[in-house]
């Protein structure tokens, strides 16, 4: 399993391909590709399992974007993307989310002291698709820092991945709906949001790859993801 | 709004029809592994008769909706 997210009493779990078996695969697109004939396995690089959303106020799957197709969809400020759908409506929209350059990284009142904001999830309707309404007046937004203080200040549960655990704040205007807390058991494609990050800012800034600055970041994080590596308790 | 395709040109043919230009791309994972993605590029056309305020986006949408690039 790649992730695991909780919000409250909500439990969200995130599979990537390799995690499922063909069976379990299969069972877990059927009812998607029911709902939406349109869509493949081979679309997608990980799906999730149902959660109710704190503003639609109805369950969606998300299903996140091979690298290629973000980069069809979307300029270079969006690192990856996720395609969130209602089966039960048939509606989907696009979730991108989008790396801030230094200067872009918004002042939030509500964010604990420490916090670093990693990224922030803009949505998207499809041209073509049916989507649900007001998906433009909410954000979410992704941050690290000091998981002590974060449940504390949240009032949350004490919920920790053993490698590591990020969170997600949905947000209307200046309003908190709800805190996610994401955990990761052990390092793989999707735990290592601070990392992304870095590099995500840093291609941003430098435009193009193979800079020979941006070659530096590059060492920086992989020194950063070894380092990491080498102190979990996994 | 977000779409994979886009329209490169629109050309009024002598028989009264229009041919729509476009290019789409689509990137898929390869057998279940993540670690193999490819992306694949079409340019291609498509010919309707013309008719007042034509939506060449939807025109081009209802030509691939069906094919698996969309």
């Amino acid at each position: 399993m790649a992730e695991t997210f909780y919000a409250g009493d909500k439990i969200r779990k995130y599979y990537a391909k390799g995690d499922l078996s063909d069976l379990e695969a299969k069972e877990h697109y059927e009812s998607l590709i029911s709902a939406f004939p349109w869509m493949t396995q081979k679309d997608f690089v990980a799906i999730s399992t149902p959660v109710l959303h704190p503003v639609l106020h109805e369950n969606f799957v998300s299903c996140l974007l091979p690298v290629g197709q973000k980069r069809v969809l979307f300029d270079s400020s969006i690192y990856c993307a996720a395609r969130k759908f209602d089966i039960e409506n048939k509606k989907s929209y696009i979730r991108a989310y989008k790396i801030l350059l230094e200067d872009e990284v918004p002042s939030l009142s509500w964010l604990p002291s420490g916090s670093n904001i990693l990224a922030i999830g803009e949505n998207h309707a499809e041209f073509g698709r049916a989507c649900p309404s007001n998906i433009e007046t909410f954000k979410d937004y992704y941050f690290s820092g000091d998981s002590d203080l974060i449940e504390s200040h949240f009032g949350l549960e004490r919920k920790r991945g053993e490698y590591e655990t990020y969170y997600g704040a949905t947000c209307v205007g200046n309003q908190v709906f709800e805190i996610k807390q994401y955990c990761y058991d052990s390092q793989q494609f999707l735990s290592d949001w601070d990392v992304y990050a870095m590099l995500g800012r840093r291609e941003r800034e430098v435009g193009i790859w193979g800079h020979e600055d941006l070659n530096g970041d590059y060492e920086t994080a992989i020194q950063a993801l070894m380092f990491k590596n080498n102190n979990s308790t996994i | 709004m977000i779409k994979p395709f886009k329209v490169i040109k629109v050309r009024d043919e002598v028989d009264g029809t229009i041919t729509i230009f476009y290019t789409v791309a689509k990137s898929v994972v390869e057998d279940g592994n993540t670690q193999s993605i490819s992306t694949r590029v079409l340019t291609s056309h498509t010919n309707v008769p013309r008719t007042d305020n034509m939506d060449f986006d939807m025109i081009v949408f209802n030509a691939l909706e069906g094919t698996g690039w969309l």
